[in-house]
């Protein structure tokens, strides 16, 4: 039998929404020393070169984020020994699963099956038995006496609201609550570490957020450590307390949430906070862009100007020199520019905005390019280019950014921040 | 649910051919059938050596396909799950019997286990002969039958992938636990469908067992193998062959039809 997971370890932040007490029947033992997860993912396959350090302390969920065929599946796979590779390691609670800790003598650990190290692993494809009902699915990785199994799979079931469809075939179900069946079968395995690989990509808006709320749910319940692999934000910010970007193998950056998002320093990490991400740097209280165009900032000291999460090694005065402009979306606005004559009457009630203000800057250009992104359409502009401004769909139609269209673009001045190209 | 007959998706001359190609295959069982009345139908198949050749084709059949299932799909596990290169390397030895004529079949175990060859003879010294009995029977029909089970199983488990495996490996399944209740149900209609091409042809197998095991009534005269005696045999009429030819048709029909109810269920 499992040992189960200790619950005293202090200093762990949790999102909201997620109860306060842990309704389980299990005695809590102290955890053990150290990180539950110490490991060195090394692995060349195909074209991807693999150097991965990821350490999950007790309690902890770290999101692992990055474009495609950046190697975030293989780290999951080589972490549940689904993958073995003769370099890097992996220590689990303290044991060698595979190779051989910089901290350690003797030879490399040849990698353990992945049966004998205790990781709960959760996909897109929830890989639910067929041929099994509900409850048997749930109790497919429970131990112990008969009596125990029962109750720890009622518990789940239980918990994963499954009681109604505890007696169906599991191929009987619906995507959403297979992905539930697949959860609650991890869950009850009572697991060290969860890996999470994309598990609510294949469901639909309102399925995934039943599944991410109860997933949010069970975690912080057990004090579950979990490494989760997502392409949407409201995964990491629901989940996630650090996040990890990884680019072609490497790690582009990593931090807390709000550093590694408030403060984007990959092109992934800012399209996944939807903001405008410019390279430039600061002259006399101006940005310039490494592009030429200018943007004026706020007085210094102004608290909106760029608030630093307090866990952020950036300085609260501004930087000066190499820095990253950051433009949250919703700062960014896009209008027919005043007097434009190539604009359509159905264009918009909207009047043009007035000209540049203490707290607003405009331009007046046009359209270079549209982007597609996860929450709707970007308009790249002529006159400051790496700033996209989200515009409505029906402009798009009414031929608004034709070539020839004068657009006014407008920046809400404190809502940019400014921060040091080279992390502190 | 519905059931739509689109237009436009199955050429016009593809009914046809069908009908034509199954007249093809009905044709000559309905002339095997015309061919005797019912008295010597019953005759010959209650007679004491039709019913003989009956149980034992029943019996060899139904063991070589039991003994195909244990020592097969190990063999489409490694094949389907072993690297692909070693895989696509192994893969032709078990193809073999299924393109070579059985009685190339026969020849090639009589030369392997007869007394004089190299595992024979070390089986003699122990006081075991395996020509001409029962049991090279069995073993003649798993050689040209096996690799029927082994094809449908290898696909099957290629096509489903190993997801389902690696999730029951993370939940604390050993490997023995994880085939057991997780890849065989998998693969479960494959299997089944596997077992059944591996019966009818191990009940239809002919070549290999008359080089290697003989054609003693009793011992080795199987269904097939008792209606080439009939046919041929000196003094025997061939209505009794004809007989037993259909008996063998209406069993192999029997299985198929129970076999396709089952997984129907």
């Amino acid at each position: 039998m499992r040992d189960v997971r200790g619950r005293s370890v202090p200093g762990r932040r949790r999102g909201d929404g997620a109860p306060d007490s842990a309704p389980t029947t299990e005695t809590p033992h102290q955890a053990p020393a150290g990180p539950v997860l110490d490991a060195r993912l090394v692995a060349r396959r195909g074209a991807l070169d693999l150097d991965v350090p990821l350490r999950v302390a007790a309690g902890e969920v770290v999101a692992l984020v990055g474009p495609n065929a950046s190697g975030k599946s293989t780290v999951l796979q080589l972490v549940a020994g689904l993958l073995s590779s003769r370099d890097g390691w992996v220590v689990l609670r303290g044991t060698t699963h595979a190779g051989r800790p910089p901290d350690r003598a003797g030879r490399p650990v040849r990698p353990t099956a992945p049966y004998r190290r205790g990781i709960g692993y959760l996909g897109q494809d929830p890989h639910v038995f067929g041929h099994l009902s509900v409850r048997r699915n749930v109790a497919y990785g429970v131990t112990g006496p008969r009596a125990r199994r029962r109750a720890r799979t009622d518990a789940l079931l239980d918990e994963l609201d499954l009681v109604a469809l505890a007696d169906r075939r599991a191929d009987q179900l619906s995507g959403g609550e297979q992905a539930r069946v697949a959860l609650a079968r991890a869950l009850a395995a009572d697991p060290h570490l969860l890996l999470l690989d994309e598990p609510l990509a294949a469901l639909d808006v309102r399925a995934a957020a039943g599944i991410r709320t109860r997933l949010a749910a069970a975690l912080a319940q057990r004090r579950l450590p979990a490494v989760l692999v997502t392409h949407d934000v409201l995964d990491v910010a629901a989940l996630a307390e650090r996040v990890i970007v990884l680019d072609r193998g490497q790690v582009a950056d990593a931090g807390p949430v709000a550093g590694v998002l408030g403060q984007p320093r990959t092109p992934f990490a800012a399209a996944l906070a939807a903001v405008s991400l410019v390279a430039g740097s600061v002259v006399d209280d101006r940005f310039v862009a490494e592009s030429g165009w200018q943007l004026p900032l706020p007085p210094r000291n102004d608290p909106q100007a760029a608030p630093p999460p307090s866990d952020s090694p950036t300085a609260p005065d501004r930087p000066t020199g190499q820095v990253w402009l950051a433009v949250p979306s919703d700062a960014l606005s896009l209008r027919p520019a005043p007097g434009g004559a190539s604009l359509r009457a159905t264009a918009g009630p909207e009047a043009p905005w007035p000209d540049r203000t203490p707290d607003a800057w405009t331009w007046d250009t046009t359209v270079t390019g549209l982007q597609e992104t996860s929450d709707g359409l970007r308009a790249e502009v002529a006159a400051c280019p790496g700033l996209a401004a989200p515009v409505a769909r029906a402009w798009v139609v009414d031929r608004i950014v034709a070539p020839d269209a004068r657009v006014r673009v407008r920046v809400d001045l404190d809502r940019v921040r400014v921060y040091a190209r080279t992390p502190g | 649910m519905v059931r739509a007959r689109v237009p436009g998706l199955v050429p016009v001359w593809v009914a046809p051919v069908a009908a034509v190609t199954l007249l093809c295959v009905a044709a000559p069982l309905l002339a095997l059938a015309g061919r005797t009345d019912a008295a010597t139908l019953v005759a010959a198949v209650t007679s004491p050596a039709a019913r003989q050749a009956l149980t034992l084709s029943l019996g060899t059949a139904l063991t070589a396909t039991a003994i195909s299932c244990l020592l097969g799909f190990p063999l489409a596990l490694a094949l389907a799950r072993w690297p692909t290169r070693l895989a696509a390397l192994l893969r032709p030895f078990v193809l073999l019997p299924l393109v070579l004529p059985p009685l190339v079949s026969g020849l090639a175990l009589l030369f392997l286990l007869g007394r004089r060859g190299p595992v024979g003879r070390w089986l003699a010294e122990a006081g075991i002969t395996l020509p001409f009995t029962t049991t090279a029977v069995v073993i003649a029909q798993v050689f040209v039958a096996m690799p029927f089970l082994v094809v449908s199983v290898e696909g099957a488990l290629r096509s489903k992938g190993d997801g389902h495996e690696a999730v029951a490996a993370t939940l604390g399944a050993r490997p023995t636990r994880i085939v057991a209740t997780v890849t065989v149900p998998l693969v479960a209609p494959a299997l089944r469908s596997g077992l059944l091409l591996c019966f009818a042809r191990a009940l239809g197998e002919f070549g290999a067992t008359a080089m290697f095991a003989g054609n003693a009534p009793g011992t080795t005269r199987t269904m097939p193998l008792a209606i080439y005696t009939a046919f041929n045999g000196a003094g025997v009429d061939k209505d009794a062959a004809v007989a037993l030819a259909l008996e063998l048709v209406v069993v192999a029909v029997l299985v198929m039809v129970a076999s396709a109810v089952r997984s129907k269920r």
